[in-house]
């Protein structure tokens, strides 16, 4: 639709605004996390002498190798365990007649409108009883069930070509075969963009690890982060140096799947 | 005869009823084999911990596994809903809704609008908008610590050019609530502006231009057209924006303001928190949990209706 | 290889009855084509027979062993779909080989019979590639070739060519019946194309509303069709049907259409029957003694080069069953309006009562 002119002209100098406002405080941090200490504390804008000495204190001062591990490695794996896991129920809800589908959709479906907050106390509990504090099965297992995941692929499952699924019966599948071999290798965008949410979910997590991660090594970046602007209120070059790195995996998932990442979120209208 | 390759033998029929019946029974337990993770996972970190929720709503206790708890009724609600905390987060948790509604889900109406009018050609904007979504929350948190810093921080810089002097924001408690309102629209205005485009995709531009034959201008466009297609997205948007502001706004509360200066920031969830794992007064973080989740129905239930009817009015 | 058969098979769906009181025996080696109009139970059958339905009620025999509970995958059956069904995600060899990778068969050996299947369908260029880069007729062909891998018990075809052009059509249906009698494999071939259903098989079965309708060689049914529905069903263009009346007086018995008058045997009972003549089987010269002459006015021609159809109104019946169609061969140059003297003689002719059934040997 084409705009008057005056209303355009607007609409580029809100946008613009916007737009800015934005990207401002992105700069700052870039731009922060390159100078050197006194640089800091100055109040320039680009750094004079740029350096990577903030990225290595980072590192000096804070475990943040171990959070980088423990980040890296409970999203690698709650991406594969709640992506099998919703596979696996999606399978059954999109595929076989049995009593009660329908109620335990809903059901699923129901889940995702629970928070987390109302939850956690006895989680919390949980995890005590079981010796889980500071252990990746505390990060991990509380979280693999994934209702958008099996709303998602059940959607897509139901609308996979019926004779596909009975041309591998006939050659011999079973069920299983069936899924895996025939049905799984087909999902790719929809798997594609689970991945993504799953990820940046699990990445950017917060609460969570906060209540159940008490020893340094068993942190994750977020909380890392959190702990050490507590410990270390002023060290602001090293704090920036942290956030980038943190950063670092949705930034550039974001530039190799752009467009990708984009229409997932949207459509699946998950706020990050 | 082998009439079955490389499967299992076909049994002759006499031989027959008893392992069709087994085979059926198989047949029927598979689906709950498949449902199985999901099913015991939900149930377990879901279902149950709701109920239990509200059974430790009903009890005093301090997390202390050599501590037994006491059953004490209803108490904790008392207690809960007197004190100060609480009445201060309710208030707060208010004003961060009524401040989402204008910020987070009308603003980005009209941003939308001028970007969906460029077409392709806002492929830019459109970027910069979301990105914001892809970093977290303690990322947002810390760099905003940093520009608001008032000794360093850059909006000092900015304020000082303008001969201005700066506040710290943060200890004011009159200010510090509309720093964590600005920071979570800053997190999530872009994102509606992206949903509300993606609402707006399927209007049918010849509408528009059919009404421009007619001689309707861009405001009557906007009434006439535009806002009654959108408003299932409204509903969508405002449900979300309004969750997401109860949720989320936890992390910028717990790293910049940890509730204060004197409760003025801590919300509902934040206060939940306080309770069971600040003073570690299991009750009372149950009881706040009820009464958060009967606030959370409530909002749902009027969100629901106020805006179905409006939209089933424009339809 | 195995004989199949049906016996008393009921599918029912919720209420509405899909297939009804199905008995069906197909001999080793056989080529029975399913035929019919759309919803007349001919794919549900098929895929009872697959395992892909369980049939409500009766049993389904594979080489004389009740397989009515066997689970698909155990049948060793092989089937061709309507869309080819080929799975996107793998290259024509992968598709083709499915099946053997399944039961562990050793990779040398699934290479070895891929080169052979593909090279019987002269697909052996194609074999890595996915099936997306592949035109129709030769998805088709892979379809095919996936299926024969497996050395089945029978082959089933659910409606295979319909997803190909004419040109395309014709020699695949030459071609999938040489390559079955090749392998003198039992198979079972659905479709709603009675060009197909009477140039490949050795017995057709026709269906309608879920039963069977008749069963036989082509060329029983197209001599000696058992309804109305089976004689309209087979042959194109279709039968031509006049209404009319079976009139008896002095001890003989006459069909009468207003002006057409023909004998009939005596045995014909009297009352309203229609009478069938194909459009390949009038003439315009007299050709024998006994032929009935009639004439028309010429309402329509399309003219085919090879033959000519002529439509014509007799002008003899009720307006619904007066205009016949005359399958002439070679040119005629004819005008709409014209008068043309066409005849046809009763051995061609078949006499349908008023319930559809044929009465045989009506026409002396």
């Amino acid at each position: 639709m084409q705009l008057s002119r005056p209303m355009c002209i607007a609409g580029h100098i809100v946008l613009l605004a916007i737009c800015l406002s934005i990207l401002f405080p992105m700069a700052i941090v870039l731009t922060t996390a390159f100078k050197p200490m006194n640089e800091i504390y100055a109040g320039g804008l680009l750094p004079q002498a740029p350096t990577l000495e903030n990225f290595k204190r980072l590192f000096e001062k804070t475990a943040f190798g171990w959070y980088i591990w423990n980040s890296s490695g409970t999203t690698f794996l709650r991406v594969i365990g709640q992506l099998v896991i919703g596979v696996l129920a999606a399978y059954a809800f999109a595929r076989f007649r049995f009593p009660y589908r329908d109620a335990l959709f809903g059901l699923v479906l129901g889940a995702m409108m629970i928070p987390q907050v109302l939850t956690m106390l006895p989680i919390y509990i949980m995890m005590a009883q079981l010796g889980w504090f500071d252990t990746w099965w505390a990060l991990i297992v509380p979280n693999l069930a994934t209702p958008i995941a099996v709303f998602l692929l059940r959607q897509h499952m139901m609308s996979f070509p019926n004779e596909l699924i009975d041309a591998a019966q006939m050659d011999g599948a079973g069920h299983w075969t069936t899924l895996w071999r025939v049905i799984v290798p087909n999902l790719g965008p929809a798997l594609a963009a689970l991945t993504i949410i799953i990820f940046i979910d699990s990445w950017n997590e917060y609460f969570w690890p906060l209540l159940v991660t008490e020893s340094a090594q068993s942190r994750t970046i977020q909380i890392g982060l959190r702990e050490f602007l507590q410990e270390d209120m002023n060290d602001y070059g090293a704090l920036m140096a942290g956030i980038i790195v943190a950063s670092l995996p949705a930034i550039a998932v974001f530039l190799f799947f752009q467009r990708r990442v984009m229409d997932t979120f949207v459509s699946s209208g998950l706020k990050g | 005869m082998n009439i079955v390759r490389g499967a299992a033998p076909v049994r002759a029929a006499p031989l027959q009823a008893a392992p069709i019946t087994k085979r059926v029974r198989a047949t029927a337990l598979v689906p709950w084999l498949y449902l199985a993770p999901t099913l015991l996972l939900l149930g377990v970190f879901t279902y149950w911990p709701l109920l239990q929720t509200a059974y430790l709503s009903l009890i005093d206790w301090n997390l202390n596994p050599s501590q037994p708890a006491e059953f004490v009724g209803l108490e904790n609600y008392g207690r809960v809903t007197g004190s100060t905390l609480f009445q201060a987060a309710l208030l707060n948790t208010l004003i961060y809704i009524g401040a989402s509604i204008p910020l987070k889900v009308l603003l980005p109406i009209p941003v939308a609008v001028f970007l969906w009018s460029m077409g392709q050609r806002g492929h830019l904007y459109r970027a910069i908008l979301f990105m914001p979504t892809l970093i977290s929350f303690v990322v947002v948190g810390i760099a905003f610590l940093w520009i608001l810093n008032p000794i360093f921080g850059y909006a000092k810089v900015i304020f000082a050019e303008l001969g201005l002097r700066f506040p710290n924001l943060l200890a004011d408690p009159d200010a510090a609530i509309w720093v964590i309102i600005g920071i979570s629209t800053w997190k999530v205005l872009g994102f509606n502006v992206l949903i509300y485009l993606a609402g707006l995709a399927s209007i049918n531009k010849e509408f528009i231009e059919a009404m421009r034959m007619d001689g309707a201008g861009d405001v009557t466009i906007f009434r006439r057209l535009i806002w009654p297609l959108l408003t299932p997205t409204l509903t969508f948007v405002a449900i979300s924006t309004i969750i997401f502001t109860m949720q989320q706004v936890f992390t910028p509360i717990d790293l910049m303001t940890e509730g204060g200066p004197s409760n003025s920031t801590t919300n509902l969830f934040y206060m939940i928190y306080q309770y069971s794992f600040v003073t570690f007064d299991v009750g009372g973080g149950a009881a706040g949990t009820m009464i958060l989740f009967g606030f959370l129905m409530i909002m749902a239930f009027v969100q629901f209706r106020v805006l179905d009817r409006r939209a089933q009015y424009q339809q | 290889m195995a004989s199949i058969s049906f016996r008393n098979i009921n599918k029912f769906y919720e209420a509405s009855q899909a297939v009804a009181d199905f008995n069906l025996e197909i001999a080793d080696g056989e080529f029975v084509v399913l035929v019919g109009p759309s919803g007349c139970g001919k794919t549900t059958s098929l895929r009872m027979l697959a395992g892909l339905e369980q049939p409500t009620g009766g049993r389904i025999y594979l080489g004389g062993q009740d397989i009515t509970d066997v689970p698909s995958k155990s049948r060793a059956l092989a089937m061709v779909f309507q869309s080819y069904a080929l799975y996107p995600h793998m290259t024509v060899a992968e598709n083709i080989s499915f099946a053997l990778t399944l039961q562990k068969v050793p990779k040398s050996e699934i290479a070895r019979q891929v080169q052979q299947a593909a090279a019987l369908l002269g697909i052996d260029h194609l074999l890595s590639r996915k099936p997306r880069a592949l035109s129709g007729g030769q998805r088709q062909r892979v379809a095919v070739a996936r299926a024969i891998i497996r050395n089945p018990q029978a082959f089933l075809f659910d409606e295979p060519l319909s997803n190909l052009d004419a040109k395309l059509r014709h020699s695949a249906r030459v071609e999938i019946r040489k390559l079955q009698q090749n392998l003198g494999t039992t198979t079972v071939y659905v479709t709603h194309d009675q060009i197909e259903a009477m140039t490949m098989a050795d017995r057709i079965v026709v269906m309608e509303g879920g039963r069977i309708r008749q069963v036989g060689t082509p060329m029983e049914l197209y001599r000696n069709p058992n309804s109305k529905f089976v004689a309209s069903f087979l042959g194109s263009p279709p039968t031509n049907f006049i209404d009319g009346e079976c009139v008896h007086e002095n001890g003989s018995a006459r069909f009468v259409a207003e002006s057409m008058e023909i004998p009939l045997n005596p045995m014909t009972a009297s009352g309203p029957v229609t009478v069938g003549i194909r459009p390949e089987h009038i003439t315009p010269v007299k050709t024998a003694s006994d032929q009935i002459r009639i004439s028309g006015g010429v309402r329509f021609v399309e003219a085919l080069g090879a033959e000519t159809l002529v439509d014509l109104d007799l002008g003899v019946a009720p307006a619904a069953s007066r205009t016949v169609t005359a399958r002439l061969a070679g040119q005629h140059n004819l005008a709409a309006g014209t008068k043309l003297e066409i005849g046809f003689s009763p051995r061609d002719m078949m006499l349908f009562d008023a319930q559809g059934n044929a009465v045989s040997g009506a026409f002396c």
